[in-house]
């Protein structure tokens, strides 16, 4: 019988991951796209920095980072009593940091476009920037929102060096399908890598086409 | 206590600087070529724009005064502002459109119905005429019961048998409404067919009065059919108004 705990767990950060990114999301998405401040290209350039950087890096210096030993690690144990290193929330944290530029930039790109005269009207109707952000702008940019958060999920989904470093492979704890797939292929148990592999492709094309048909639309 | 400003604003090759009033219930016409700050002026009226010098005072309210270093932001002015382009919010529907600042939807709906526009209501702006959004947007500025009514060339991307129907509109809801009204335009004939007093613009400056006469002179004297479309259009506003 094949273990499935792999793959809901991966479906479970997938959703985990998109439904906080949403949120940080259009917060960093916002600044970048209407306001001018020193620093913005620097700030940019370190949300997009997990695109360049090899996962392994990335995961390194988290590993690092959570470690028991590192000031956020100290903290964690501090505060939750446990370490933070191979357990889920470990993985919510790095998926989010890893994925962070596929909400950034899409949400910035919808909110680039929005007419800038539709904002001022907003103001001079009475708007205060956070009412029309959430009246004018949001309703405004929903393709591009959509398409940030498909592109999250997926990107989550196929995650694998970030994962193993920080996450370790736990079965029901941080053991997600990439992990399971490549821990069977090393212990030669090809049908169980055969079957995972098999689950996950459909699950990603379908969210694929559906992203392009967002882009399109956009 | 209608609206009074005195400005200073940097433009690329020019500096605006000019001082204007308009009384309630009356409509004041700013007339300029393209480019000469029209616009410009009205940005800084409705708070889009700060001004680098001067002051602006509405009903008694201190809206800017650089010396105070008060300038209120467009949301605590409580204006109108129809813009020129259609600036109508293309997910919601003209009646939402027209509700969106109201502090009732009956006064919002009553404009509507004012306008002409009701059996539109429930449709998208992307799905209406020119003018029709144009009716829209002027229904939604005024929803809100504004203390001033900015109008910056909303008439210019109509045709003009449209064009027509909404001066006429405008001239008879300007008594109405008893607020100041600031309108823009580069069209002199549509300037002295609203405007209570006409100030003609040129480079940021209010350019003077012989030039406004020039302007006047330039219509009257222009070809022939133009002097009859002219009368036709009075012609045509008598017989609506009959």
């Amino acid at each position: 019988m094949i273990d499935l705990l792999p793959l809901y767990l991966s479906a479970k950060l997938a959703l985990v991951t998109t439904a906080i990114l949403l949120v940080i999301g259009a917060a960093l998405a916002y600044p970048l796209a209407f306001r001018r401040f020193n620093g913005k290209s620097l700030c940019e350039a370190f949300i997009n920095l997990p695109l360049v950087l090899p996962p392994t890096v990335l995961g390194f210096f988290l590993l690092v980072l959570m470690g028991p030993r590192a000031a956020m690690g100290r903290a964690w144990q501090a505060l939750f009593g446990s370490g933070l290193l191979f357990t889920f929330t470990a993985l919510v944290i790095a998926s989010i940091i890893y994925s962070l530029p596929f909400a950034v930039q899409p949400m910035k790109t919808a909110f680039t476009r929005i007419d800038k005269r539709l904002i001022e009207n907003a103001y001079v109707l009475g708007l205060s920037p956070i009412s029309t952000f959430f009246r004018v702008i949001l309703p405004n940019s929903l393709g591009g929102i959509a398409a940030g958060a498909i592109l999250v999920f997926l990107h989550t989904l196929g995650e694998f060096g970030v994962i193993l470093m920080v996450g370790g492979s736990v079965p029901g704890q941080t053991k997600v399908a990439s992990i399971a797939i490549y821990e069977a292929v090393e212990a030669l148990r090809y049908h169980d890598a055969w079957v995972l592999s098999a689950l996950l492709i459909p699950t990603s094309y379908v969210f694929l086409l559906v992203s392009n048909k967002v882009f399109r639309s956009e | 206590m209608g609206l009074a400003a005195r400005l200073v604003l940097p433009r690329g090759g020019f500096t605006i600087d000019l001082e204007l009033t308009c009384a309630p219930g009356k409509l004041l016409s700013l007339i300029g070529p393209s480019g000469a700050g029209k616009t410009s002026i009205l940005r800084v009226l409705a708070g889009l724009e700060r001004p680098e010098a001067g002051h602006i005072t509405s009903g008694g309210l201190t809206w800017v005064d650089t010396a105070r270093r008060i300038c209120l932001p467009p949301q605590k002015r409580h204006l109108g502002y129809v813009f020129q382009e259609f600036t109508l919010f293309p997910h919601l529907t003209i009646r939402e459109n027209a509700a969106f600042a109201a502090p009732d939807r009956h006064s919002a709906d009553e404009l509507l119905k004012r306008l002409k526009i009701w059996h539109l209501k429930d449709a998208r702006p992307h799905k209406i005429s020119g003018g029709e959004r144009q009716r829209a947007a002027i229904c939604q500025a005024l929803a809100r019961a504004p203390r001033v009514l900015l109008l910056d060339e909303p008439f210019s991307a109509l045709d003009a048998l449209t064009r027509r129907n909404l001066r006429e509109e405008l001239k008879t809801l300007k008594t109405e409404l008893g607020i100041p009204i600031i309108h823009v335009t580069h069209d002199i004939r549509e300037a002295l067919y609203l405007g209570d007093e006409v100030l003609p613009i040129v480079q940021g400056k209010v350019a003077h009065k012989w030039m406004l006469q020039f302007l006047m002179r330039q219509r009257l004297s222009s070809s022939c059919s133009e002097r009859i479309d002219w009368e036709k259009e009075e012609d045509f506003n008598q017989e609506e108004t009959a």
